[in-house]
């Protein structure tokens, strides 16, 4: 890890319409590290991901990525700088068939490990259904493909979001080993849940939200279940 | 804050004053006939009808949010009512015109039945085509002239007055007295609870729906009025120009696309803007009419850079700048110490 | 017999219609954007093409390389410049600015070219035919244009299907905000969207010229046309749309063999009779 940490917010904030959603938000992220992001429905951690991606504009404070500001930067340049989405929810190309999906996430042309080969290597049941329309997949098959969509760019950061949402338990484990393993090359990654279990296994920090300010931020062990969950409810 | 020191109303001395002019104005045009000459009867009396169908058409548009290029249909309709019925029972025209609307509005029931179907700009140009078919299918009945159209009957004609000046008195007349009720009945349904509704389903519809709002219901008494006062309109153009013919009966042109210019230069969505627009419209025909077509084309090239620069029209960029409001429509919150 | 030779003229005129509509639909399923101007675009495609025959003196088939790039690039031109800052939830702005550039196209070219009819010269094409036995026979300009229609609407189906654009395409319509984080600019997208549609009408705009006269004011009734077989044929068909065309040209040509006058009026009841019956269109499937 160098001087300059990869990502870097300042004083971040952000709104939803009327309604602020981001207060004032500083964050560090270093290369290699994998920052969980806790808190409960409507902290503001959806937001925070899209602010980093150029959903969402940011009214106050500044984004840098390598000591780099992109604060102005559009939403489609980012993809070209390193950042890629795993969106809440998936959010597939319905019309588009899993390997287009695929192919859609290596339109930035990044270098680096990932393509159709690899991926196909991390999840075989996608390879097995390369031209299955998008419709057809389970919900744990259709989170890998926006896994690998978002892996195809290359990205020096991946941003996780709510990756357990509506999937099996089961599925759910096996969606968190494959993650255990795509960072374990020193992907740098940030991944929101709203269940701290599993996030934090995986985590090498542990950052607490809660009605748009991050109040807990640290080492997963440093903090006890009580820590966490009071900070997590507020109480 | 305490809640009793908290007020809204709809009032302010703006209000106050604009309805005090409101009144003057329609005094000098209520006694219009003992003072001003045939000419500016006969403009006024255009005026007016185009300030009819400008208010009605942002009413249906601006308020209920059914863009609809295809008006021309309920005038034409309100046209061939006025015409059909002074041929063939020799009812007063104006009698006629008034069952005419009737008749048109319960037809524009089966219409919206159609039309409704479709959202947004696909209900746009449905709304076209069905104009379209009333004009063509007017073609083919001989019975009201088909293609050549039809003239009013003379004695129709007569029963407005024996003289040309007598008549045009009385159209003129009719066509204020039209508008009037056309304003105060768009100026009730948005304070009803139909405005209301029409509100909340401005701001969001979904939310106005699962709020209980029947937002179908609510588009549709908006079309329905729409249909009655745009044919009643309608039939008092072609009552003043004595022979209608499908062509100009159902003219996109001449009832809807000029109409769109003057609501949207005026700013649609708003009470006031029609009718800036209109007096807007009024005072630069005279001088640019002559143009023809560069004169459209301004018309149109206006009307772009108002939507992309400025969607609420002249009003809108008034009222928003001073927070100015002519008339009682809107709620403004006071506290004590504004009050 | 008659008949036949009636439903293979209107199937022919169907293929045109249905390149009006494939270009709406195009730009609909892209960016849901609805252009009240498409027609007056078709019709300035046919006015270009008639500069370029008499000033070059070339047929108009040829004059479609030419025509057809430049109206693909006011389309592009259009969009980033006009319909782009009209996109939004409020869907009153791009129908009020398409309305208006349709009065401006209509009037613009009122002015340059005055209200005489106009007609493309095709030359002997125009009267050949094939016979097929004693009584069918087939124009070979009609036969020769539904040809075009139906490959300029395979191509089309190819580059959306096969292409990395056509995907692309696909992924903004599909969602604009995650096609974005995906590295798309979809203000250049829909630009895209929008010349390819315009190209594709400009075929047909030129086509239809050589077969009947056009006036500035021919634009409206050719946007109705193209939206009469999107929702004859159901929306968000390709295929559905070109039989959507051939049905709607069908209906006319049948209409018209009743009574000239009763031609245009046939397609639009048609068209009600379809939304009374089954707004999702004849060959659409059911949302």
């Amino acid at each position: 890890m160098g001087d300059t940490p990869l990502l870097s917010l300042k004083g971040l904030s952000a709104f939803y319409g009327d309604f602020q959603a981001l207060f004032d938000i500083d964050l560090d992220i270093g290369g290699g590290q994998v920052a969980a992001m806790v808190g409960a429905n409507g902290a503001g951690k959806s937001t925070l991901m899209q602010s980093l991606v150029g959903l969402v504009a940011v009214k106050a404070g500044s984004i840098s990525l390598s000591g780099e500001d992109i604060t102005r930067v559009a939403a489609h340049h980012r993809v070209d700088l390193g950042i890629a989405l795993v969106p809440e929810g998936r959010r597939l190309f319905v019309s588009l068939t899993v390997e287009e999906n695929l192919l859609i996430g290596a339109r930035s042309g990044r270098p680096g490990p990932w393509n159709l080969g690899a991926i196909y290597g991390l999840f075989p049941m996608l390879a097995e259904r390369r031209k299955a329309a998008i419709t057809t997949l389970s919900g744990g098959q259709q989170q890998m493909v926006a896994i690998g969509r978002a892996l195809m760019s290359n990205p020096d950061l991946l941003l996780c979001d709510e990756l357990s949402l509506g999937l099996a338990p089961i599925v759910v484990r096996e969606i968190y080993s494959a993650l255990r393993s795509i960072v374990r090359d020193g992907l740098s990654a940030i991944v929101v849940e709203q269940d701290i279990q599993q996030a934090t296994q995986i985590a090498d920090r542990l950052y607490c939200m809660r009605q748009g300010r991050i109040v807990l931020g640290g080492a997963p062990h440093q903090f006890s279940r009580q820590d966490i969950a009071a900070s997590y409810f507020g109480v | 804050m305490k809640s009793n020191s908290v007020s809204a109303t709809r009032h302010s001395r703006t209000t106050h004053l604009a309805l005090v002019f409101v009144g003057v104005c329609a005094l000098v045009f209520a006694s219009a006939p003992l003072w001003a000459g045939a000419n500016i009867l006969r403009l006024l009396t255009d005026f007016f009808l185009y300030l009819s169908l400008a208010c009605l058409w942002n009413f249906l548009v601006g308020y209920a949010g059914l863009v609809s290029i295809g008006q021309q249909a309920f005038v034409g309709l309100g046209a061939y009512g006025l015409f059909t019925l002074s041929r063939y029972t020799g009812l007063n025209p104006l009698v006629s015109v008034l069952i005419a609307s009737v008749v048109v509005a319960a037809l524009s029931i089966p219409f919206a039945a159609l039309l409704f179907r479709l959202k947004g700009a696909y209900f746009a140009i449905s709304s076209w085509v069905l104009a379209e078919v009333l004009r063509l299918t007017a073609q083919f009945i001989p019975q009201i002239g088909g293609s050549s159209g039809m003239s009013l009957p003379i004695e129709a004609a007569r029963a407005l007055g024996a003289q040309p000046a007598v008549r045009f008195t009385t159209i003129y007349l009719a066509a204020f007295i039209a508008l009037l009720m056309i304003l105060s009945g768009i100026y009730f349904t948005l304070q009803s609870r139909t405005g209301l509704a029409l509100t909340a389903i401005r701001d969001n519809e979904l939310a106005a729906r699962s709020n209980g709002v029947n937002a179908n219901r609510t588009k549709l008494i908006v079309y329905v009025l729409t249909a009655f006062g745009t044919a009643a309109t309608g039939g008092l153009i072609f009552l003043q120009r004595l022979r209608v013919t499908p062509d100009s009966a159902f003219s996109i042109s001449d009832w809807t696309a000029l109409v769109i210019f003057m609501v949207v230069i005026g700013g649609v969505g708003t009470f006031e803007g029609p009718i800036i627009g209109a007096v807007l419209f009024f005072l630069l025909r005279g001088t640019l009419a002559d143009f023809g077509p560069f004169y459209m084309i301004s018309l149109g090239a206006v009307a772009i850079l108002i939507m992309i620069y400025n969607p609420r029209g002249l009003w809108g960029h008034v009222r928003d700048r001073w927070h100015l409001q002519l008339l009682p429509l809107n709620f403004r919150i006071l506290s004590k110490q504004d009050s | 017999m008659v008949w036949l030779n009636t439903v293979i003229q209107g199937t022919m005129l169907g293929g045109l219609y249905a390149m009006f509509a494939i270009g709406l639909s195009l730009i609909f399923g892209v960016m849901k954007l609805v252009n009240i101007a498409h027609g007056d675009l078709i019709v300035l495609s046919a006015y270009l093409a008639l500069v370029i025959t008499q000033t070059m003196g070339v047929d108009p088939f040829v004059s479609l390389l030419i025509v057809v790039p430049i109206i693909a690039t006011v389309g592009y031109l259009l969009q980033r410049g006009l319909f782009n800052r009209t996109l939004g939830d409020d869907l009153l702005p791009p129908i009020l600015v398409s309305f208006g550039l349709s009065i401006i196209i209509q009037n613009g070219v009122l002015v340059a070219f005055s209200g005489d009819d106009r007609r493309l010269q095709a030359g002997p094409l125009e009267v050949a035919s094939l016979r097929i036995g004693d009584t069918v026979a087939i124009g070979l300009l009609p036969l020769l244009q539904f040809v075009i229609a139906v490959a300029v609407i395979v191509v089309l189906h190819l580059l959306i299907r096969r292409t990395k654009t056509g995907r692309g395409l696909r992924a903004v319509s599909d969602d604009q905000a995650m096609a974005q984080v995906m590295g798309f600019n979809n203000r250049h997208m829909y630009g895209v969207a929008m010349a390819l549609s315009l190209g594709i009408t400009a075929v047909a705009g030129v086509l239809i010229a050589i077969r009947g006269n056009f006036d500035p004011s021919a634009g409206p009734a050719r946007l109705i046309y193209g939206f009469e077989a999107v929702i004859i044929g159901g929306v968000g068909n390709i295929w559905g749309t070109l039989l959507g065309g051939i049905v709607l040209g069908v209906v006319q040509a049948i209409g018209g063999a009743i009574d000239p006058r009763f031609q245009i009026l046939a397609g639009h009841l048609v068209f009600l009779l379809v939304l009374a019956l089954r707004p999702s269109g004849l060959f659409g499937v059911k949302a």
